[in-house]
């Protein structure tokens, strides 16, 4: 009964250690494992020391909860990443979108926060920005193509340091 | 029994229906092949198709629109807002078919909807305007010498323009010529026209409106003040009324000045004339809106009026009745609920609705244009819901506009619901500190909670793995429980 979920650009690794008392086990991808012994119904988590409301529904391989107005949307994994998957896990279209600009070529040395592509919906920009200092080995897209929410747009080697 | 066609969809349309149900009027609702959701159309009494096509096609095209009205029979036209609300020449031609175009005349909307000329025709009424250069002179050399005289900070705005584009700041004489140059150039490209206005820039500004009514006939109402200064990109986000900076005194100036601008327009119907305002209550007028507006709620709230029904009577020539115009009581809030991603920039977000859940009771009102398997599209505006509260007093009303979010659920796509509750819990929301800069310097770069992860994560685990939750140990007592523990 162990589970692997995407959250953000993190994977996270959920098990049942036990049903009575309700006990869990989480692991992150640092390899740190936390015991939790969430206090949940149904419809209700306690944070703190606030009980809020919870939903939970399913949606393909998406499982949205829902801890009072914040809402979270969790992926399901098929298994680890590789350390390869985790770097290029920030690169992928936030939404569904075209791509107006590229502004780097393959194999070129970027700083930090150097803008790499840009992505529009609805008449707004989202810039792909790089992380730390590195290149882009491989560009998945060109200027022009419209791209589906999560499409891979491209891989990004960082520095060696 | 009149028959009335809202030129619109989504939420603005099932509102207007709703009156018009109330009203006993006939409704005919317009949907496009692209509207897969159409929840407006439940709530008319007839429903006729545009067909396929862009927006230039459906429910922007006057021609189609108007000939399946006459075709229908329809003998008046609510254009609500967006689409061909402002639109003088929609008005004109709506009128020259025969029909009742429910909002102003084609001549009002024209002289509004070109902010240089607006600003110049309130300014002879008497309206304070904010220093600025509005002159037809528009080469670079002139620009530069009516912006070192205005003083900066000031602003760079398309006369043609509206919703943020076309606009820059400047701060200092020495970027003034490479801003103008931007914003020509966006201006061009958005409006087809580069003419520029100049204008003053106050620091710690409010976005404040009075809304009016007219009869068309020199007789104009205010019904109080709205306060819009929550905005992100210059789009309104958080809406109340009254507003926690104006007294008694400001009200009936700004009101006054407020009646003035849409008098010198010979006004009828409902308007919004807004204004730019600083904590030692001077005001300036900025432009005038010759439609129905997305806050109209909290008007509503707070007057106990409902301005759509008015809409409907003084288009049919009823006159205003002032006996049910009172001073505002209690406290609104409205907040936009967008179908977007505060994590990455507010990225519009489409999907299917998988999960819908309302919230409820005492002073809430969630005026909402989706459902229960909606399929929300880049075809159309990214706003899903506005939920508005009601309140005795300012601090009321917040608490309850907060628990009503708690209870506001919609999986399927990201919104921001997570984000609004955020900024109505914010201390400097509820002391009222609300400036025109206030998501820029308190959510620059907003996330959801930290703390809500791990329980996320547990939640969707235990969902997923199917764990019986109604036979977990939580059946007792939440106090026979230990707290979350974190660590080995």
């Amino acid at each position: 009964m162990k589970q692997r979920f995407e959250y953000g650009n993190e994977q996270y690794e959920v098990k049942l250690l036990s049903r009575q008392p309700l006990v869990l086990s989480l692991s992150g991808e640092d390899g740190a494992e936390h015991r939790l012994e969430p206090q949940i119904s149904a419809d209700r988590i306690r944070i703190g020391d606030q009980t809020l409301p919870l939903r939970v529904s399913k949606s393909g391989d998406q499982i949205w909860v829902s801890i009072g107005a914040e809402t979270f949307m969790l992926r399901k994994a098929k298994g680890a990443r590789s350390q390869h998957q985790k770097d290029q896990a920030g690169f992928t279209a936030p939404m569904p979108g075209k791509v107006v600009k590229q502004l780097v070529q393959p194999g070129e040395q970027v700083e930090a926060g150097a803008v790499l592509l840009i992505l529009e919906a609805m008449k707004m920009e989202h810039r792909v920005e790089a992380p730390t200092a590195g290149q882009v080995t491989v560009f998945h897209c060109k200027p022009g193509d419209l791209v589906e929410m999560g499409f891979q747009l491209l891989e990004f080697q960082v520095n060696e340091t | 029994m009149k028959r009335i066609l809202v030129a619109n969809r989504g939420e603005i349309a099932v509102r207007i229906f709703r009156t018009l149900r109330e009203m006993g009027m006939q409704s005919v609702a317009l949907t496009a092949d692209q509207d897969t959701a159409s929840v407006h159309a439940r709530y008319a009494d007839q429903v006729i198709s545009l067909g396929p096509g862009a927006l230039a096609d459906t429910f922007l095209n006057q021609k189609k629109i108007i000939d399946l009205a006459l075709a229908h029979g329809v003998e008046m036209i609510h254009p609500g807002y967006g689409f061909l609300s402002e639109n003088a020449d929609f008005s004109a031609a709506v009128e020259a078919a025969g029909m009742i175009f429910i909002g102003p005349e084609a001549a009002s909307i024209r002289a509004m909807g070109l902010k240089r000329e607006a600003k110049l025709l309130v300014a002879e009424a008497g309206v304070p305007t904010v220093p600025g250069y509005s002159g037809s002179d528009q080469s670079p050399a002139t620009l530069q010498a009516a912006a070192n005289e205005i003083g900066y900070p000031l602003l760079i705005k398309a006369s043609a323009g509206g919703g943020g584009k076309g606009m820059k700041k400047v701060l200092k004489a020495a970027e003034f010529l490479e801003q103008l140059e931007s914003a020509q150039r966006e201006a061009q490209a958005a409006f087809g026209n580069d003419v520029v206005i100049l204008e003053k820039y106050l620091t710690e500004p409010r976005h404040v409106e009075i809304q009016i009514f007219g009869d068309g006939k020199g007789q104009v109402v205010a019904l109080g003040e709205r306060e819009c200064s929550i905005q992100r990109r210059h789009q309104k986000i958080v809406e109340e009324a009254p507003s926690p900076m104006v007294d008694k005194d400001l009200r009936e100036r700004m009101c006054e000045s407020a009646i003035a601008a849409a008098q010198a327009v010979n006004y009828r119907n409902a308007g919004t004339v807004e204004f730019i305002c600083d904590a030692s209550g001077t005001y300036y007028f900025m432009e005038m809106n010759t439609r129905l507006q997305v806050e109209h709620p909290v008007t509503e709230m707070v007057m106990g009026l409902d301005l759509v029904r008015l809409q409907i009577e003084t288009a049919l020539g009823q006159p205003l009745n002032l006996e049910r115009i009172r001073q505002p009581r209690g406290w609104a809030m409205e907040v936009r609920l967008y179908a977007e991603d505060p994590d990455h920039g507010f990225l519009p977000q489409t999907g299917k609705i998988c999960l819908y859940e309302e919230p409820n009771g005492l002073g809430i009102r969630m005026d909402s244009g989706v459902d229960l398997g909606s399929q929300i599209s880049l075809y159309f505006d990214p706003m899903l819901a506005k939920l508005i509260a009601y309140g005795p007093t300012r601090e009321a009303c917040r608490a309850r506009l907060i628990q009503a979010l708690e209870h506001t659920f919609l999986h399927g796509l990201k919104t921001n619901v997570g984000f609004l509750h955020r900024v109505l819990s914010h201390p400097a929301f509820a002391a009222g500190h609300t400036t025109t800069g206030f998501i820029e310097e308190h959510f620059a770069n907003p996330h959801a909670p930290d703390q809500y992860v791990i329980p996320a994560l547990a939640a969707g685990y235990l969902a997923d793995e199917r764990v019986d939750l109604t036979k977990s140990p939580a059946q007792g007592p939440w106090e026979q429980l230990t707290n979350w523990r974190l660590g080995a």
